[in-house]
């Protein structure tokens, strides 16, 4: 060992409290990041991996009103590689204990094909069984507000016709990672929720027999989205078609990724602080010591 | 009058009598420091022309502010003048850029100062192995240790060494590589009597047995007597060269 690297030891081993004080800042830092850095990570692959499992959808739009037929015609579209067509509507919901009526979304479940996207986690229970009347599955987050369980019955508005849904099962959707409506910038779980119920009631609820008004397309591995949204939009503007949106602009997806990113940012600040900390307090002791001994 | 360094530069301040045959290592001609201090300028040095030879013990004695740092600073590479020349063994100084310089003060020059400048945390022995570590052919650190007598205190830290002893290690620290040049500006100012002529001693015995060319600047004009020669300097000029005949030991002066 030479001199210079004596001197090293012995000057740190003098300076024990400050060294392991910048040590543990730097620790501190250090074990920020790789926490943060770890959990994006996790985050990030648990997402992909339920949005790939669960087919959550490329491109996604809203319409008026358009006939089944037209599904056949979505699926030819070119870089479609699955399409998916349902209704959807908002309902009111008279619970007990909420002095203002909360509201929900409620979606189809197919009931004469295989659901291709956006298929639900079953948390507890089961799906709508065909044929059946009322039966609903409720997202997780809003059963668990409400202690909701299979077996409980919810009284709703659908379309101004007051009616009785009886919970089957509770699920998750990774369309609904975050339960809260378009626009909200927090999720209010008590006062919204989301339900699926088997398309040809949730139709006839909707006087929408025959017809769907909300899209889901899986665009195909390689094929560009943006084409496939002008195309989608050029077919379903005599349908009462609103603009169609990727998974950029789907309000759960976004809010998640925003969240993520808000992590991401967070992992390098956070860290940033406490090393700029160490480096301050390295400073101030070398270069007293620098100067003691000069 | 200043015999030496002003009117007569054919006849500078070497030892005409003594210098056929010795190596010359410094050669200065009409060295000039001037400091500006606002509209007026301050003459450190005031063309000094002066030889000095390898293994002479030289005393510079002076007044404060007569120039004798500023010299020593000159000659060690640490400072530059502002005119005149300055060359050790033929090569330019005065004109050398700052590497130049650098080198020059690592492979021949050797300092002690008034404060010893040790590094606290190493022991004797390793302050001057943090020279040895780097010189080019240097001496062991406990050879260089032994030349000041300091073999017992080598693994001492400098806060369990008195002030005599403590210079006495920057000695060695400034002799372990073996320069041709031993600069001492004062090294027994902060020193008692008893102690600094243990350094002194020190000092002697590297010039004799090293044959390492000694300048030391002091106060005390008693340690005249230890020099080949004694250069008396006032305001920037040198007034007087003395040669002593004989060299007097340190132990044998009383002040």
């Amino acid at each position: 060992m030479t001199a210079l690297d004596l001197k090293l030891v012995r000057d740190i081993g003098k300076m024990k409290g400050q060294m392991f004080a910048v040590g543990i800042i730097m620790a501190c830092g250090l074990a920020m990041l790789i926490m943060m850095r770890s959990l994006i990570l996790s985050l990030e692959s648990t997402r992909d991996a339920y949005y790939t499992q669960h087919q959550f959808a490329d491109v996604f739009c809203e319409l008026k009103r358009a006939p089944n037929a037209l599904r056949t015609r979505l699926a030819g579209l070119p870089g479609v590689a699955a399409v998916e067509t349902r209704v959807t509507g908002n309902v009111t919901l008279d619970l007990p204990g909420l002095a203002e009526p909360a509201d929900g979304t409620i979606i189809s479940l197919p009931d004469d094909r295989p659901q291709r996207l956006h298929t639900l986690f079953l948390r507890r229970g089961r799906l709508p069984e065909l044929g059946s009347r009322n039966e609903v599955v409720v997202g997780e987050a809003f059963a668990e507000a409400h202690g909701f369980a299979p077996g409980n019955t919810i009284t709703a508005i659908m379309h101004g016709a007051r009616q009785t849904l009886k919970v089957v099962g509770i699920a998750l959707s990774p369309e609904f990672v975050f339960e809260a409506r378009a626009g909200d910038t927090l999720p209010d779980n008590r006062r919204f929720g989301v339900f699926w119920m088997n398309e040809r009631e949730l139709a006839n609820a909707f006087q929408l027999d025959g017809a769907f008004n909300s899209v889901l397309i899986d665009v195909a591995p390689g094929a560009t989205i943006p084409p496939v949204m002008a195309e989608l939009n050029r077919v379903l503007a005599p349908y009462g078609g609103l603009i169609a949106y990727d998974r950029r602009d789907h309000p759960s997806a976004k809010r998640l990724d925003d969240e993520i990113n808000i992590l991401g940012a967070l992992s390098v600040a956070f860290p940033t602080v406490f090393l700029s900390i160490a480096a301050f307090m390295s400073s101030a002791v070398l270069t007293r010591l620098v100067r003691l001994q000069r | 009058m200043n015999p030496s360094s002003t009117a007569t530069p054919a006849a500078p301040a070497s030892a005409p009598s003594r210098d056929a045959g010795r190596e010359l290592l410094f050669q200065a001609r009409g060295l000039t420091k001037v400091y500006p201090s606002g509209e007026a300028e301050i003459r450190a040095l005031d063309g000094v022309d002066l030889d000095l030879y390898r293994g002479e013990l030289i005393v510079l004695l002076g007044a404060s502010g007569s120039g004798k740092s500023t010299l020593l600073n000159i000659l060690g590479g640490l400072d530059t003048p502002t005119g005149g020349t300055l060359t050790y063994r033929g090569s330019d100084l005065a004109g050398a850029n700052e590497d130049g310089l650098t080198r020059f003060r690592r492979d021949a020059v050797g300092f002690v100062f008034q404060f010893y400048n040790l590094i606290p945390s190493l022991t004797a022995r390793e302050n001057v192995a943090l020279i040895t570590e780097i010189a080019r052919a240097p001496m062991t650190p406990e050879a260089a240790l032994a030349l000041v007598e300091l073999t017992d205190r080598q693994d001492h830290f400098p806060s369990q060494l008195s002030g005599g002893q403590q210079q006495r290690v920057a000695i060695a620290r400034a002799i372990a590589k073996r320069p041709e040049v031993l600069l001492c500006d004062e090294p027994t100012g902060a020193l008692d009597v008893k102690t600094g002529i243990t350094v002194l001693e020190a000092i002697e015995r590297v010039n004799l047995d090293l044959g390492t060319l000694t300048v030391l600047i002091t106060h005390n004009s008693v340690l005249s007597d230890m020099a080949d020669r004694v250069i008396h300097l006032s305001d920037g000029v040198i007034v007087d060269i003395r040669e002593n005949k004989t060299r007097r030991s340190v132990r044998s002066l009383a002040w």
